[in-house]
C-alpha cells in the first residue's frame, strides 16, 4: 500500500435521499447496507429546515458505528440537500446526496462538495422517476463513487485512533450555521467554510456537535420549533475562533497524540525485545542442562549393558523370546516321547520352564513399573518371585511318570531275560 | 492549512480520459452479486429501543396514561389529525375541556427522554398554533417515534384523563417491495410498548380518501398516481395490522377505529347531500371497501378475543380543508361541521380510556331535548282530536 492510497478510506458509500411517496433512500457502493452504517432516518432534514427552490444545505454529521464494534473514529456523513417535491405534493420535502466516511480520514471538502452538488442538481432535474433514481443517475452515481475513491480527494489521517465513546444511541440535537456567503452551483465554498469542515473532521471525538447543518445566508425557513440558541451566524461562531486556527490546533493535537502513541509503542517494543532476549538466554541454559543429563544417562553402566530401544521394538523382542521358549518347550516334549529318554529330560524341561517364567516375570515387572514400559534393556531386573513347592509346573506330567515306570519295568525285564539266557 | 487547488473535478458528462483510481477501489465498487439484500438497520440497537419501549409502557401505566397509536402510510394525515384534535380543544368554546401537555416520561435513556419531550412540546404548542393559524404540519421526518402526553379535564364531574399520542413517520409503515419480508416490522420502541402495556390501547388506522393534494390545481391530473399511492397505503395498513397481531398479546381491552380521513375530498363541506358531516354507514363502508380493500378486510377479520361491538368501528374524518400546507379558515357554518369530527373522536377516545379505568364516561354532556316546533304541536293537537272523535 502506497502512502497515497493509505489516505483513502477502506470503504466509501454514496447514499441518495429522495421522496417518492414518502422518504426513501438508495445506497451505492454495497448491495446490502453494511452493519456499521447508521439508518437513513438519522440523516437528512428532520422537520427543522425547509428549503426553497435554489437553496442548498450541507450536512456534517458524526455517528457511532451502528454495529457497536469498537473501531477508530466514527461514521461520518457529509451530505448536500436541495429542494424537492413528493408525489403527494409539496410537504416541506427535500432531496439529498451524501458520502458515508468511516474512521479518521480527512477529505478534500471542496472537490467532494462539488461532486455532491452536481448529483443533487441532477436528481432535482431529471434523475428521479416515480419509482426512484433513474438508471442514468445510477450510472453517474457509480462513477461519482469511483471518483470519490481517488487519492486526490483525501488529505490523510484526520483524528486519533480512538473509538467513539459509547453512549445513548439516540442522536444529539443539530446546530444550524447560517453562512455569511452563499454557496451553490458555480459559486463553490468559501475558504473559511472549507477549513471549518476540515476542522470538524479533525476534531477529537466527543468534542464537536454530532450534527451540523450549514445553510445559505438568506431566507431560511426554519421550523418554528428551532430555538435561536441552536442557530449560529457564521463558522467562527460555531467553532469559537478562526477555522484555520482551530484546524491547526486539531492537527497539532492529532500529531501530539500520535507521537505519544508512537513513543509508548516504541517503549513497549523495547521491553518486549529485552524480554525476548532474556527468554532466549534462559532457554539456552535449560537446553545445556538437558543435554548434560542425557549424556550422563548414556554414560551409566546400566545403559551400557543393553542399548536403549523404543517401545515397539521392546514388544517385538518380547514376542520373539516367548516364541523361542515355547518352541524349545515343544521340541523337548517331542524328544522325550520318541526316545523315551527321560533321564534328565524332565528336569531340563522344568529348568527351562523356570527360566521362561523368570524372564517373563522380569519383563512384566519392567512393563508395569511406575515409569511405564522400559525404553531399554538397561532397566534393572526385577527380583525373582518365590518359587513354591506346590507349583505343578515343576512336576513332570503323569504320563511321563507312567512312561518312565513302564520303561523301568521293561528295562528290568530285559536285563532279567538277558541274564536268564546267559545262565 | 492551505487547500491545494483542486485540479480534477467530477464531471457529470462521461470523460474520455477517466481518472485513474487505486486498485483497491475495484473490490469496493464491484461487490459480490450473490449477497441477498439485508433489511434496513434500525435506530440504535434493538436492545436499547426495546428498553425504551418497556420503560415507556411502565411509565404510562404508572402515571395513568391511555396510549393512542396511530398507524398510517406517508401523507395519510396522521399529523394533521393529531393537530386538529389538539387544536379543536383550544378553538371551540363549546368544548368546555381544559387541555395541557403532560409531564415527560422518566427513562434511563435520558437523551431519548429529553429529545422526545422536546419534540412533544414542539408539536403540542408550535405545530398546533401553526395549524390554528392556517399552516399544516409538514411531512414528519423525526428520526424516532415519540409519544405526546396530553391531559384533558372536562368541566363538571367527568374525571381528568391522560392520553399518550404516538407520532411517527409514515414511511415506517410503507411496504418494502424489495425485501423478502415485504411488510415492515414495527419500530422496536412501538412494538415494545404494545408488548408491555397490559391495559387497553386505542388504535387509529388512517386510510385517506386520497393520497394527493385534494384542493391542488393539479389534483385531477394526479388521479392515476393516486391509485398507485393508495395501493401502497392499503398495504401499509395491512402490515401494521399484521404487526399488531404478532406482538400484542393483551387484545381484549383494545379498541380499533378505521378512519377514512380527508373526507372533504369525497364530499365537500357544506354540500346539499349532507355527506360531509352525516354520511350513512353504508356510504363510508363502501368507500373503505373500494379504496382500501386489503386493509379493510384485515381490519374486519382482526380477532380481539371478546369481539365486543365497541372494539372495532369505522368512521370518516376531516382534519380541515387542507391543500399542501395551507389550512383554510372555515366559515361559521362550516366550522360546526368540521369541528364535529374532532369532537366525536375525542368522545370515542375518552370513552375508551374511562372504560379501561372501569367506569365509562361521556366526555361531552348530552344535548338537552329539542324544544317542540309549531309543526310538532300541531301534529300533537291533531292526534288528540282524532282520538277524541274515535278515529
Amino acid at each position: 500500500m502506497t502512502e497515497e492510497s493509505a489516505r483513502v478510506p477502506e470503504q466509501l458509500l454514496l447514499e441518495v435521499l429522495y421522496f417518492a411517496g414518502g422518504i426513501r433512500s438508495k445506497l451505492y457502493g454495497a448491495t446490502a447496507r453494511p452493519e456499521w452504517v447508521p439508518p437513513p432516518e438519522q440523516i437528512g432534514l428532520q422537520n427543522d429546515v425547509y428549503l426553497a427552490p435554489g437553496q442548498f444545505a450541507i450536512d456534517f454529521s458524526r455517528f457511532r458505528f451502528a454495529d457497536d464494534v469498537v473501531r477508530p473514529g466514527a461514521a461520518h456523513w457529509f451530505g448536500v440537500y436541495g429542494y424537492a417535491k413528493d408525489l403527494y405534493g409539496d410537504r416541506g420535502n427535500f432531496c439529498g446526496v451524501g458520502l458515508w466516511v468511516p474512521g479518521v480520514r480527512l477529505p478534500d471538502t471542496e472537490g467532494l462538495f462539488d461532486m455532491l452538488l452536481k448529483l443533487v442538481g441532477m436528481l432535482q432535474k431529471s434523475g428521479l422517476t416515480e419509482t426512484g433514481p433513474s438508471s442514468e443517475f445510477d450510472d453517474i452515481a457509480e462513477r461519482a463513487l469511483k471518483f470519490a475513491y481517488g487519492c486526490e480527494n483525501w488529505l490523510g489521517l484526520a483524528g486519533p485512533l480512538r473509538a467513539a465513546e459509547p453512549g445513548s444511541t439516540y442522536g444529539a440535537r443539530a446546530t444550524y450555521v447560517v453562512l455569511e456567503e452563499p454557496f451553490g452551483p458555480g459559486t463553490g465554498l468559501s475558504a473559511d467554510l472549507v477549513l471549518a469542515i476540515d476542522a470538524l473532521f479533525s476534531s477529537p471525538i466527543g468534542l464537536v456537535t454530532p450534527r451540523i447543518l450549514f445553510l445559505p445566508p438568506t431566507d431560511i425557513n426554519f421550523d418554528s420549533r428551532i430555538t435561536s440558541d441552536r442557530v449560529r451566524q457564521g463558522v467562527q461562531r460555531l467553532l469559537g475562533g478562526s477555522p484555520k486556527s482551530v484546524l491547526v490546533r486539531s492537527l497539532l493535537s492529532i500529531h501530539s497524540d500520535l507521537a505519544s502513541e508512537l513513543e509508548s509503542s516504541s517503549t513497549a517494543l523495547r521491553l518486549a525485545e529485552a524480554n525476548a532476549a532474556q527468554f532466549e538466554e534462559d532457554a539456552k541454559l535449560v537446553r545445556e542442562k538437558y543435554d548434560q543429563l542425557v549424556a550422563r544417562l548414556k554414560e551409566s553402566k546400566i545403559t551400557a549393558l543393553l542399548p536403549p530401544m523404543p517401545k515397539e521394538e521392546f514388544f517385538e523382542k518380547l514376542e520373539d523370546i516367548l516364541r523361542e521358549y515355547l518352541n524349545r518347550l515343544t521340541a523337548a516334549r517331542s524328544r522325550e516321547q520318541s526316545n523315551l529318554q527321560l533321564e534328565g529330560g524332565s528336569a531340563k524341561v522344568a529348568t527351562e520352564l523356570n527360566t521362561i517364567k523368570q524372564q517373563l516375570n522380569s519383563l512384566l515387572s519392567n512393563a508395569n513399573s511406575k515409569h511405564g514400559v522400559p525404553n531399554s534393556w538397561s532397566q534393572p531386573e526385577a527380583p525373582l518371585p518365590p518359587v513354591g513347592i506346590s507349583e505343578t509346573s515343576e512336576m513332570p506330567p503323569w504320563w511321563m511318570l507312567a512312561a518312565g515306570a513302564v520303561g523301568l519295568i521293561v528295562a528290568g525285564a530285559t536285563v532279567w531275560w538277558v541274564l536268564g539266557q546267559g545262565a | 492549512m492551505t487547500q491545494t487547488p483542486h485540479s480534477k473535478k467530477f464531471e457529470l458528462e462521461l470523460n474520455p480520459h477517466p481518472v485513474a483510481v487505486p486498485d483497491q477501489t475495484v473490490e469496493h465498487s464491484t461487490p459480490p452479486i450473490d449477497e441477498p439484500p439485508a433489511p434496513p438497520s434500525r435506530l440504535g440497537t434493538s436492545e436499547s429501543a426495546a428498553r425504551v419501549g418497556r420503560q415507556l409502557a411502565a411509565q404510562m401505566d404508572e402515571q395513568g396514561y391511555h396510549p393512542v397509536v396511530i398507524f398510517g402510510s406517508s401523507a395519510s394525515g396522521k399529523s394533521s389529525l393529531l393537530t386538529s384534535l389538539l387544536a379543536y380543544l383550544q378553538v371551540d368554546d363549546g368544548a368546555k375541556i381544559q387541555v395541557r401537555l403532560g409531564e415527560p416520561f422518566a427513562l434511563d435513556d435520558e437523551a431519548y427522554g429529553e429529545w422526545a419531550h422536546t419534540e412533544a412540546t414542539g408539536f403540542f404548542y408550535r405545530s398546533v398554533e401553526e395549524f390554528i393559524g392556517g399552516k399544516a404540519h409538514a411531512a414528519t421526518m423525526s428520526p424516532n417515534p415519540f409519544f405526546i402526553p396530553v391531559v384533558i379535564k372536562p368541566h363538571g364531574d367527568a374525571p381528568e384523563m391522560k392520553f399518550a399520542f404516538l407520532e411517527s413517520r409514515g414511511d415506517w409503515y410503507n411496504p418494502e417491495e424489495e425485501s423478502n419480508e415485504f411488510f415492515q416490522r414495527l419500530r422496536e420502541e412501538i412494538s415494545s410498548v404494545l408488548v408491555n402495556f397490559q391495559k387497553g390501547i386505542s388504535f387509529l388506522h388512517i386510510a385517506p380518501y386520497t393520497q394527493v393534494m385534494t384542493w391542488d390545481e393539479s389534483a385531477p391530473s394526479q388521479q392515476s398516481r393516486d391509485v398507485g399511492l393508495r395501493q401502497k397505503a392499503d398495504l401499509a395498513l395491512v402490515g401494521a395490522l399484521n404487526s399488531y397481531k404478532a406482538v400484542r398479546v393483551v387484545k381484549h381491552r383494545d379498541t380499533h377505529l378505521f378512519l377514512v380521513t380527508k373526507w372533504d375530498a369525497h364530499a365537500p363541506p357544506g354540500g346539499n347531500t349532507g355527506s360531509f358531516s352525516a354520511p350513512s354507514i353504508e356510504e363510508v363502508t363502501a368507500v373503505a371497501r373500494e379504496r382500501y380493500p386489503r386493509a379493510y378486510a384485515a381490519f374486519l377479520n382482526l380477532s380481539l378475543e371478546n369481539q365486543e361491538p365497541w372494539q372495532k368501528q369505522l368512521m370518516q374524518y376531516c382534519s380541515g380543508v387542507i391543500s399542501g400546507r395551507s389550512v383554510s379558515r372555515p366559515s361559521a357554518e362550516l366550522r360546526t361541521q368540521i369541528y364535529r369530527y374532532p369532537r366525536v373522536l375525542w368522545t370515542w377516545l375518552y370513552a375508551n380510556a374511562t372504560r379501561d379505568d372501569g367506569q365509562q364516561q361521556s366526555l361531552f354532556p348530552r344535548p338537552p331535548p329539542a324544544l317542540p316546533t309549531f309543526t310538532d304541536k300541531l301534529n300533537r293537537a291533531l292526534a288528540k282530536f282524532l282520538h277524541w272523535i274515535g278515529v
